[in-house]
């Protein structure tokens, strides 16, 4: 007899929970997630620890070029603006960016690869190739083309980032949704009677979802590098908005004498993309009951 | 007289393949009565797991009939189906990828009676959960773990509770034992027939083996390539084997007794031959050895030759 | 002449994963004789594959370990050898077929290459003492070439295949091929490990015959790892039956099948199986599961579903209780003497 002592056997966690109970345990994504969240307190509160326009962008022709001190606890750059006021405020750019861009691009990739797999044939086909066009041209010579053709401008250089990573998103998607949805429970849920709509969110999404963040994150990290990258080219992020790229590609006249200039973006922006893609192995570990912790 | 809850009238699965259309089930008619059990047995690749989904509408029949309690269930709507699904269901026969690696024992169990049956109410579903749990034999210290954390007998437990969690009066399983050890096959084979007399199921039992179909049958319909060959009481198919197939694959099944001196088995040559376009006439012709030049000629009807004894054989006309 | 050609003494196998330790073989004792055909019968995770494996040292590195015992092989000690060594007794001596055809060749390389490349192989090392004399000369291109045909012959395939891909080969053809890539070099020892359990029951038979065909034809011995009695009971001369790592019952196919002293495990196996031969209703069931090998426990391993278990089952390991060439660890028999 099901008496009310074995009722409270079950304890209801949804998979969310359970997952950040594995994830507790996995050091290196909690350390990632620990610098990440630690450059999301900088970003966030950058106004009050150093203002926008008072210390980011005022040029001191007298302080420039000072190395690390009390005042300016990572020196200062050509034109003599305190370089840690320019990396939280950079910070507060390239994360949104990235997150905007890759939040963006993984609803269109994960709806179009979705659709491919779920219905399959002729809409699968056109789909497919259509995102082989885009493929088949190099990402740069798209990106640049795009960039011209929209002309300059923060949103252009996004919606060009967008188009440019969409496409893999929506192959990853696709192929592991395919090779979820070819599992025997999921013809069960079929017989079950589950509706098409419920089949997708609670068996092939999250089960799919693994290899799907896993792509997220890395190009999360990808992405904000290759802002930088375009700001570095001049193009994008124009002076003298505060940007790692940008930051870099200043640092450039200075970089035989004061190597300070270049090193500490290029800390930040490793340090960004490594403990971006520790996250994400993290999470496609924790979501995976079968992996033990 | 009993009454048959299930009936297919020339059911038909054609499937379409670049060679030609595959006949994955081919003109097959079945009977089966209220509470009782057909065997269907097969080689791979004969279309019995085929026409144990398209019996269940899981995949759509290219035509016939499907009769489940006199009613035609192939002009069924969605909505119609939806309702005829919770007296018909399935076990599958792999419990390693029949259930959702992310989803614990208690979810498994629930997502039928949630789904069909719309209880949402939490005491009704771990009352309900809780009860199958027992049914089937499984501890309820289980209700938190993941199927993964399981061996295959218990998991085949889950799987048999999801299907019962409604309440069905026709089951199809479709080899349910066959990825388990032969102590635990046992123990299921058992739950399957206590299951059975306790509700009064009724089953389609589809299955490679022979022997485990004996015990759980009353009728036994064997399979080839598409179309079945024979089919009698269980008993009387053992005692009594009329075609050549039925004969081979008795004589195919290794016998677990001493012999002082090791019988000479009787082989059938040859492999199963293509079911695309398949020619006219016997299907088995190219392996039996009692093949004539009429067997190639045109198909060969299936008829009784005794009382409920069915045979598609010219040896048997 | 009855010579002992493989003798397993107190072979002990873990596995460390996680800090965990996995028993998966304990002290197990088996003997082969020449020209004959072991069974090893038992459920997943007795311990069947992993003693094979352990014969031919391919225990997977760093994580299954030999804690103790000998394989002798011939006299020699296998788990002595040097991994160089190994490696070509391998496949020439001792050959083994796995369980999935499907997987166990190279779809991209046909089949009549597949199996000349054993060949190729065991043709340019160097020899050592273990092979027979027949593998000792050189082999030409042309001889290698009609050995394969051969072979294929044997086993049941037109040479005119030697060609094809093995995608163009149904499951029962590739287990086929399967089996002249582990005879073509006339092992003299071949361990099958579930050859047939991924096979329809009418291909099995057909598998089954040409093994035994093939084991008279070539002098080789067999080990035939199954967890199917019957098998067991048509193709083998002795039988090991394996629970949870352990040897529960060995002895002749006779010893086994027939008289009234048996392990109950045994006994439960046999009665579990569904017989075709006869009416009976139910199945005799064995309840329970199997313990888990990670834990260590004391006593007889299957006291736990015994049906037979008394006080000192659960306590004390059991003897072997021994008469003739049938030996039993069980508490039931061993108090007798």
């Amino acid at each position: 007899m099901s008496d009310l002592n074995s009722l409270s056997l079950y304890k209801k966690e949804s998979l969310w929970i359970k997952a950040w109970k594995r994830m507790k345990k996995n050091k290196p994504a909690i350390v990632g997630l620990v610098i990440i969240l630690i450059f999301v307190f900088f970003a966030l509160f950058a106004n009050v620890i150093a203002d926008y326009n008072e210390v980011a962008l005022k040029q001191d022709y007298t302080q420039k070029l000072l190395p690390p001190n009390s005042n300016n606890i990572l020196g200062t750059d050509a034109l003599g603006r305190d370089i840690f006021a320019r990396i939280i405020h950079g910070a507060r750019l390239s994360l949104t960016l990235g997150f905007v861009i890759v939040g963006i691009a993984l609803f269109f990739g994960v709806s179009l690869g979705g659709i491919s797999a779920f219905y399959g044939g002729m809409i699968d086909l056109v789909i497919m190739r259509l995102l082989d066009v885009f493929m088949a041209i190099p990402p740069m010579l798209l990106m640049l083309s795009l960039v011209a053709a929209l002309g300059p401008g923060l949103d252009k250089l996004m919606i060009a980032l967008i188009v440019v990573i969409v496409p893999g998103y929506t192959r990853i998607s696709r192929a592991s949704m395919l090779a979820v949805s070819g599992n025997e429970y999921i013809e069960a849920a079929k017989a079950c009677g589950c509706s098409n709509l419920k089949i997708i969110f609670k068996h092939l999404f999250p089960n799919a979802l693994g290899p799907i963040l896993v792509v997220a994150t890395l190009s999360l990290a990808s992405t904000i590098v290759m802002i930088s990258g375009f700001s570095f080219l001049g193009i994008g992020i124009s002076a003298p908005t505060p940007e790692w790229g940008a930051m870099l590609s200043e640092a450039r006249a200075n970089m035989r004498y004061n190597p300070y200039l270049m090193i500490i973006p290029g800390t930040a922006l490793l340090l960004v993309s490594v403990s971006f893609n520790l996250i994400g192995d993290g999470i496609r570990d924790a979501l995976d009951p079968r992996v033990k912790g | 007289m009993s009454i048959p809850l299930i009936e297919t009238h020339n059911l038909k699965k054609y499937f379409k393949t670049k060679a030609g259309y595959l006949h994955a089930v081919d003109d097959i008619n079945i009977q089966i009565n209220k509470g009782e059990t057909l065997g269907i047995v097969g080689e791979s690749g004969c279309g019995k797991s085929t026409l144990g989904r398209t019996v269940l509408r899981l995949s759509a029949p290219t035509s016939g009939q499907i009769l489940f309690d006199g009613k035609d269930i192939t002009k069924y709507n969605h909505k119609q189906m939806k309702i005829a699904k919770s007296d018909m269901q399935i076990i599958f026969q792999d419990p390693f990828s029949s259930l959702d690696p992310r989803m614990i024992v208690f979810d498994l169990i629930a997502e039928p009676i949630k789904e069909i049956l719309g209880i949402k109410n939490k005491k009704e579903l771990e009352t309900k959960v809780f009860k199958l749990m027992e049914t089937v034999g499984l501890s309820d210290k289980l209700v938190n773990v993941y199927p993964h954390e399981l061996d295959g007998g218990r998991r085949q437990r889950i799987g048999i509770a999801r299907t019962l969690s409604i309440d069905p009066q026709f089951i199809v399983c479709d080899e349910p034992v066959s990825a388990l050890d032969v102590s635990i096959q046992a123990q299921i084979l058992n739950l399957l027939m206590d299951l059975q007399q306790e509700r009064n199921l009724t089953y389609m039992f589809i299955t490679h083996d022979l022997s485990v179909v004996k015990h759980i049958s009353n009728k036994i319909s064997v399979m080839y390539l598409g179309q079945i060959v024979e089919t009698a009481m269980s008993e009387e198919l053992f005692s009594n084997p009329l075609h050549p197939y039925t004969q081979a694959l008795l004589a195919a099944i290794p016998r677990a007794k001493y012999y002082e001196k090791k019988k000479v088995r009787e082989i059938i040559r040859g492999e199963v031959t293509s079911p695309i376009e398949p020619k006219p006439g016997c299907r088995f012709a190219p392996r039996c050895k009692y093949v004539k030049a009429e067997c190639t000629l045109a198909d060969i009807d299936y008829i009784e030759i005794s009382k409920d004894h069915y045979v598609a054989c010219v040896l048997h006309k | 002449m009855n010579d002992v050609l493989l003798d397993i003494q107190d072979l002990e196998v873990t596995y460390e994963v996680n800090n965990e330790v996995i028993r998966a073989v304990n002290r197990i004792n088996i003997q082969l004789h020449k020209k004959e055909t072991l069974g090893i019968v038992g459920e997943a995770g007795a311990g069947k594959t992993t003693t094979a494996l352990s014969i031919l040292g391919l225990l997977p590195k760093k994580i299954g370990f030999v804690k103790n015992g000998k394989i002798l092989f011939k006299g020699q000690n296998l788990l002595d050898l040097e991994h160089e060594l190994i490696r070509q007794i391998r496949g020439e001596v001792i050959s083994m077929i796995f369980q999935d055809p499907m997987t166990s060749l190279n779809p991209v390389i046909p089949i009549g290459k597949q199996i000349a490349e054993v060949l190729e192989f065991h043709n340019s090392v160097y020899q050592n003492s273990l092979m027979s004399e027949k593998n000792k000369q050189k082999k030409t291109k042309a001889e290698i070439e009609r050995l394969v045909e051969d072979i294929l012959q044997m086993v049941g395939i037109s040479p005119s295949r030697k060609h094809d891909y093995p995608h163009q080969l149904s499951g029962g053809m590739k287990q086929r091929v399967v089996i002249a890539i582990a005879l073509i070099c006339n092992p003299e020892l071949l361990i099958a490990d579930e050859p047939t359990s991924a096979l329809d029951v009418t291909i099995q038979a057909q598998i089954l015959s040409i093994m035994e065909d093939l084991k008279d034809k070539l002098d080789t011995s067999m080990i035939m790892i199954t967890h199917d009695l019957g098998i067991v009971a048509e193709t083998c001369d002795t039988v090991g039956i394996m629970y949870a790592g352990q040897i529960v019952e060995f002895g002749t196919i006779k010893d086994i099948f027939t008289g009234d002293r048996h392990h109950p495990y045994t006994v439960g196996l046999i009665n579990s199986l569904p017989d075709i031969d006869s009416n009976q209703d139910r199945l005799k069931a064995i309840p329970g599961l199997m313990l888990s090998p990670t834990q260590i426990t004391e006593g007889c391993k299957f006291h736990n579903r015994c049906p037979k278990c008394f006080d000192k089952c659960s306590t004390i390991e059991p003897n072997e209780y021994v008469k003739g060439s049938h030996r039993i660890k069980c508490h039931l028999f061993s108090c007798t003497d």
